[in-house]
């Protein structure tokens, strides 16, 4: 506190308000302790000034007025915060009054209530909703326009991640070559009379990948005349394989798997595995130009020993719709039981992606270059194949 | 100075349309859309009085499957100085009357084409479906404009309307000064819409077929009157599919709408359906249970990208519309 121009303040005589945590004294300390415009500055110097010339006038100063309005304010806060509370503590009493006369007098509508809600549940209505919810059970009712059902394919996912973790204990080489986001055309080799490889490597990237995306694998027509497998696919996210449908896809920036081998590739005999059948008519490459989606190449190694096919039955195929009944060494000798492939350990390797952006519309006319640029990508697989056979030692433990 | 005249050219000539098949559900509401607005004034042709008729409806009496009734209708098209033509006088579900629905749909329809070409028509409109596609498993999910016709030719009732596509197709070539739109709604659903679709989804227990389960579609009814409200508005030349919002699986439409399915193998499905069909128990000839296994799905993207068209109702909603309606009737509160 200044000591000579300003005179000492008597808190004796007058106590300062206190007033939530802020002290407002005596108006020559105020001066000090609030912040004032420049104009109230202006007022209270012409105060001190007064002050200093008359020294037993000391309480005689007139109130700033910023301080003045202030305290108009606080006063007004002090008057509503009162009124309000006086509001809350009437109408707090009220309902409290009401509840218990609710309780006192509705009592014995409130144990009708419970007995009506107990033998609702034995409704007609209550039952339908409930066999609904049984019925609806792995059904969403809202899917993907290509038919893939969120629901049932979270119901449907551990069974894969048992096969993808347990089973064949799936390791993946290069994962990092799949875009985390964008379209993109994975090509990859294709075996195992059950042609399960493509669910593991959509498994493979939705469970290892960091962007865990969904991949849509096509698959071949046949599949869509069997009973139970067509609406199962259809579920699962598989689509069926027809150049529209994976132009929709890519244009719509997913994820797409192809196998050009087809049917070649599932019905591989056992003594031609990791020999790569013809590539189809190349129409994978025609896709990947007109979409510009990068292919990316893919190799499953372990699938091909897991069913090994010593022949194959077209007449038994027939019957169930399928195009050939593969025969190993235990199906159908062993009945349902031969149908489980063998737990054999099972690499995907991942290739770097094929850039197909520098293709023009005219290239995709060109059949020879097609059919060149088809091979290149079918022995890009096949080395990726045998390096991962190089180094493996043994089929069941890797 | 010269002073504005005013002359005939100067006001808004309005539209002469010929609408066929009134009575038809597309054409009745049509009908109803287009009454009192003074830009149109419809010839209104039918083989029965429609009960409802305005100031801007002129009725004439025409049964398409009478012989040499092309030249009635182009003399009516002549008096009138009709400049358009919406062709709506088709079945709505399948009869076992083959040749009479060849009669009015094929036959019916090469009448009207014959009148149009002789007045020169400027406008052609004629409905199709998507149905005309068929179900079989090598369809590529969406079915664009561009896909043939592939129906099963068992199905008399598609059979027709493949053949009436052709018709519209030669017609067109034939006549290069018309602007010929074919509309192919996919199955309509909806409150009031009645056809042999609706009447399957009707019935408390509904036969599917064990194993497959295909993606559906639906258009709201509302939807479909609004496309071709629109059609007749402006000019939109070539071929449309019209289509709802989103798809289903068969069996969750059945599971929404609390109907209880019975899966049956296919052959034996087959032979029942046959027997029904010929003692009158069921909508649908056995010919349609391929739709009921195989996806048939269109594309509505080109209707999106020219007509501007986007379905109002999602797939759900066009569903629940119907069977709310289904279970008033149920409850005989409504017809």
């Amino acid at each position: 506190m200044p000591k000579n121009n300003i005179p000492a303040v008597s808190t004796k005589t007058k106590r300062p308000v206190q007033l939530k945590g802020l002290t407002v004294p005596d108006t020559a300390v105020a001066v000090q302790t609030i912040k004032l415009s420049p104009q109230a500055k202006k007022i209270n110097v012409i105060n001190l000034k007064k002050q200093k010339k008359s020294k037993y006038d000391r309480y005689t100063a007139v109130p700033s007025q910023e301080f003045a309005a202030l305290m108009k304010v606080i006063e007004g806060k002090f008057d509503e915060f009162s009124r309000n509370y006086d509001e809350k503590l009437k109408s707090a009493t009220k309902t409290l009054n009401k509840n218990t006369n609710a309780i006192r007098f509705n009592l014995a509508d409130a144990v009708t209530g419970k007995v009506k809600e107990f033998l609702s549940q034995f409704s007609t209505q209550k039952i339908k909703e409930q066999l609904a919810n049984v019925a609806m059970w792995a059904t969403s009712t809202e899917i993907d326009e290509f038919g893939l059902d969120p629901v049932f394919t979270a119901k449907a996912k551990p069974f894969f991640d048992l096969l993808y973790n347990k089973w064949w204990r799936v390791q993946t080489i290069g994962i990092n070559n799949i875009p985390a986001t964008g379209r993109g055309l994975l090509v990859s080799n294709h075996s195992g009379g059950i042609p399960i490889d493509g669910a593991m490597i959509v498994t493979s990237i939705l469970n290892e990948h960091p962007a865990s995306r969904i991949t849509r694998a096509l698959v071949e027509d046949f599949a869509y005349y069997m009973p139970f497998i067509n609406s199962f696919l259809i579920k699962t996210g598989a689509v069926r394989a027809a150049q529209e449908n994976a132009e929709r896809l890519l244009e719509k920036d997913q994820l797409v798997i192809v196998f050009p081998e087809g049917l070649k590739g599932i019905g591989k005999l056992f003594k031609d595995r990791y020999k790569l059948q013809r590539f189809g008519r190349g129409g994978y490459i025609k896709l990947a130009m007109r979409t510009h989606a990068p292919i990316i190449p893919v190799a499953v190694v372990g699938a091909e020993e897991a069913f090994p096919i010593i022949g194959r039955a077209d007449w038994l195929g027939k019957l169930i719709g399928a195009p050939y009944l593969p025969i190993t060494p235990f199906f159908p000798w062993l009945g349902p039981i031969g149908a489980i492939p063998l737990p054999t350990k099972w690499y995907i390797k991942f290739g770097e992606p094929i850039d197909m952006t520098k293709y023009s519309e005219e290239d995709i006319e060109d059949d020879i270059l097609i059919n060149k640029l088809s091979e290149n990508v079918r022995t890009r697989i096949q080395e990726m194949l045998m390096e991962v056979l190089k180094q493996r030692k043994s089929i069941f433990f890797g | 100075m010269r002073h504005k005249t005013i002359t005939k050219d100067n006001f808004k000539k309005t539209k002469k349309i010929a609408i066929t098949g009134i009575n038809s559900f597309i054409g009745s509401n049509l009908v109803r859309r287009l009454a009192n607005n003074p830009d149109y004034q419809i010839i209104a042709l039918d083989s029965r009085k429609p009960d409802f008729l305005e100031k801007n409806i002129k009725f004439y009496k025409v049964d398409l499957t009478e012989p040499m009734v092309d030249a009635v209708i182009a003399g009516i098209f002549k008096k009138e100085g009709t400049q358009e033509v919406v062709h709506l006088a088709f079945l709505s579900s399948p009869v076992k009357n083959t040749s009479f629905s060849h009669e009015l749909e094929v036959i019916g329809t090469l009448n009207i084409l014959h009148a149009s070409a002789a007045v020169k028509i400027k406008k052609f409109i004629i409905r199709s479906t998507t149905m005309a596609y068929g179900a079989n498993a090598t369809n590529p999910n969406f079915l664009t404009e561009e896909y043939p016709l592939m129906a099963d030719p068992k199905m008399a009732y598609l059979r027709d309307k493949i053949e009436v596509e052709h018709l519209v197709r030669r017609f067109k070539d034939k006549n290069p000064q018309a602007v010929v739109t074919v509309l192919r709604p996919c199955a309509i659903m909806g409150p009031t819409v009645k056809n042999f679709l609706t009447a399957y989804f009707a019935s408390p227990v509904i036969l599917t077929i064990l194993g497959f389960d295909p993606l559906f579609q639906f258009v709201h009814e509302e939807d479909v009157i609004d496309v071709f409200r629109v059609a007749i508005e402006d000019d939109y030349p070539g071929i449309f599919n019209i289509v709802g919002r989103g798809v289903l699986p068969f069996s969750t439409i059945l599971k929404l709408s609390g109907k209880i399915g019975i899966p049956i193998p296919y052959p034996i499905a087959y032979s029942m359906i046959s027997m029904l069909w010929s003692a009158n128990l069921s909508p649908v000839p056995p010919s349609f249970l391929n739709f009921l296994k195989y996806t048939w799905l269109a594309d509505g993207s080109k209707a999106k990208k020219i007509m501007k068209f986007e379905a109002r109702y999602p797939i759900k909603d066009t569903l629940e519309s119907f069977m709310g309606t289904q279970r008033l009737r149920e409850l005989r509160l409504v017809e």
